[in-house]
């Protein structure tokens, strides 16, 4: 028999409130204020001690159980592509602050919509080149807002 | 000064050139980005943001509420021609409006929409204006326990009136709260969950939680469906004429969705998405053909229509007089007045009389554009629909990217949005709502602090919160609020509205 998610979920919610409780007890104290800045941690780290429990014991709905199945990925396929596509994220955050946004953006808008099966190249390309410029012209320009250079001179 | 000046103030504001361009700049942007699947008016705020940031606060404010009530508008568009609703507030639009576009009828409905929300939009203001300055002139006296219970309350509805389980909503409310206390504590100085992370210690950034928690959310579900096309029709809506028995069949729905539809917008926890489906289900009870209900009804697609316009009016009275928002999105838009250094609530009324009552009239002008944008350019503005998924997911991720950097030009406030962005997909695929988790988030800071407030002036004692009337009332709601929805639905044995 499979577990149920409920009771994975719960567990985890649960020792997240515990570590949550550990950190909130372990809080420096401060003597001049009545109500200290680890009351309120402590009364969070109970109730979603008590939530969790709830959840615990929790049966899913038949509900439930059949509105998991258009969320989650059918197949390998699509979990690959959005684990591509957080890696992908990923390396633009990396990128952003050392090639600068214009050339940072044309890349990931460039191959994130090629990797999503996007087949017009040429209107793929035009779209990610002009987005950044005129984006960067906005903020710069208009809202002065420094976006990063990176190496390149304008 | 009275009432009366402030009033004319507030209109200078609205109508001024610079006042109408924005509001339209605001529409127009809420009601496209309303229309994107998935995407809706927390994405749109919050992708605003940081245009709105260097400029003049009565601008940005009105901007701000045009981009809310825009996506709502929107909102209504994809429910309709897609049976996509962008929003939760317009789900029960689409209803009898995507079975009217499947008989050809596209223009007719979202031309029915276009006037159901502005009647049920201006009705709104209208009560805005007269509610907002009374619960203002009520909250003056309000102390640090009544802020604190009223606060508690909006949580403990949000929750409560929840679709699914209750306990989930109660579990996203905490985890929020929790994500609220990282950082230094304003009263000691305690550094609080910081890990000795610099970069925590001024907490997380609001726009991190709402565009994660929001926008990035859906963009995985955008690319597991990302085969799907958008529109599948040709661009041809037909004809936008209403005829004459059809219009008598909208001004009952109408008229009564317009009020009911405000007061429920009021109320904490309820919001667009509540009123639109208690319009849908009253209008069906009292109709003399609730068998039509479903399959296309005029009257059908009016009443949520109306009501949530309305409701999002509505939303604003508590938002604007108290400071306290009572539904995902106002919190999300009390995060953008703040970034704005504007702070809601009772005193807002008397010093900035010409901030309060200009987002007020630059609503009339918001709704005048909307029906303008709605209905003779709707077959031009629904092109957008036509946008490849696959474009349009790369281009939201750098909106959300781009939108959070410039607020705090921190990668590492970037990789936080990849977490939440992660943690929302997961809430959403295991039915933990999100909208909970962000009101919390917002509330959270607020609500700590009032609470030792009161603390400290009561010296620790604990019936403050009984001893004061007003708070006693709220703290008794609160209880019932949580007590009797799910008493309700047990007796009822239905699960959720």
């Amino acid at each position: 028999m499979f577990v149920s998610r409920n009771r994975v979920v719960g567990l985890i919610l649960f020792f997240i409130a515990i570590t949550y409780l550990f950190l909130s007890f372990r809080l420096p104290p401060y003597p001049l204020v009545p109500v200290d800045s680890d009351a309120v941690p402590i009364v969070l780290g109970v109730l979603l001690t008590i939530f969790s429990i709830i959840l615990f014991f929790t049966k899913e709905t038949e509900q439930e159980k059949s509105e998991e199945k258009k969320v989650i990925p059918e197949n390998k396929k699509d979990l690959l592509m959005l684990l591509t596509v957080a890696v992908f994220i990923f390396l633009y955050i990396w990128l952003l602050e050392i090639a600068g946004f214009i050339l940072t953006t044309i890349l990931f808008i460039f191959f994130t919509t090629l990797l999503l099966g996007y087949k017009r190249h040429m209107v793929n390309l035009i779209v990610s080149v002009s987005v950044p410029v005129v984006f960067y012209y906005i903020f710069s320009y208009l809202l002065e807002i420094a976006l990063p250079k990176g190496f390149l001179p304008f | 000064m009275s009432v009366l000046d402030g009033m004319i103030q507030g209109f200078q504001v609205a109508f001024s050139i610079q006042g109408i361009m924005f509001i339209f700049i605001g529409v127009l942007l809420g009601t496209i980005i309303g229309m994107l699947p998935g995407l809706g008016p927390i994405t749109a705020i919050g992708v605003m943001i940081p245009i709105s940031y260097g400029m003049d606060p009565n601008m940005a404010l009105v901007m701000m509420a045009g981009v809310y009530y825009g996506a709502v508008f929107g909102g209504s568009t994809s429910s309709i021609l897609l049976n996509a609703p962008g929003i939760a507030g317009t789900v029960a639009s689409s209803f009898d409006g995507y079975p009217m576009a499947q008989q050809g009828k596209a223009g007719k409905a979202l031309a029915i929409a276009a006037i159901s929300s502005f009647v049920g939009g201006t009705v709104g203001v209208i009560l805005l204006m007269a509610f907002a300055p009374v619960l203002a002139k009520v909250a003056i006296v309000f102390g640090p326990a009544e802020y604190f219970v009223l606060m508690l309350l909006a949580l403990t509805a949000i929750s409560s009136l929840a679709d699914g389980s209750m306990n989930k909503a109660l579990i996203s409310s905490v985890l929020g709260f929790m994500v609220a206390t990282i950082g230094i504590d304003g009263q000691t100085g305690t550094p609080r969950f910081t890990f000795g992370s610099m970069n925590l210690l001024n907490g997380v950034e609001f726009l991190v939680i709402a565009l994660g928690l929001f926008a990035l959310a859906e963009v995985w579900f955008l690319i597991i469906n990302r085969k799907k096309k958008l529109f599948k029709g040709d661009g041809n809506i037909g004809s936008l004429r209403i005829t004459k028995t059809e219009f008598k069949e909208m001004r009952g729905p109408v008229g009564r969705q317009s009020f009911l539809g405000f007061i429920l917008g009021i109320l904490p926890g309820a919001g667009a998405t509540i009123a639109s489906f208690i319009g849908y289900i009253t209008e069906k009870k009292i109709s003399k053909t609730p068998e039509k209900f479903g399959t296309g009804s005029v009257a059908g697609l009016a009443a949520p229509e109306t009501a949530n316009n309305a409701a999002t009016s509505g939303a604003f009275v508590p938002l604007l007089s108290l400071g306290i928002p009572g539904s995902g999105t106002t919190a999300v838009l009390l995060g953008a007045l703040l970034v704005m250094g504007i702070q809601p609530g009772p005193l807002l009324i008397q010093d900035q009389p010409a901030l309060f009552w200009g987002v007020i009239a630059s609503m009339y002008i918001g709704n005048i554009f909307l029906l303008i944008l709605n209905l003779p350019l709707i077959p031009y503005i629904s092109k957008i629909l036509s946008i490849p998924r696959a474009m349009l997911i790369s281009l939201v991720i750098v909106f959300c990217l781009i939108g959070v950097y410039s607020l705090s030009f921190n990668t590492f406030d970037l990789y936080l949005l990849l977490v939440f962005g992660v943690v929302g997909y997961l809430m959403k695929v295991l039915d933990f709502p999100p909208a909970p988790f962000i009101l919390s988030f917002i509330l959270g800071g607020m609500m700590e602090q009032s609470l030792r407030k009161a603390l400290t002036i009561s010296n620790g004692n604990l019936t403050i919160f009984i001893d004061r009337p007003i708070a006693l009332s709220i703290l008794i709601v609160t209880v019932l609020a949580l007590t009797l929805p799910p008493f309700i639905r047990k007796v009822k044995g239905s699960p959720t509205i």
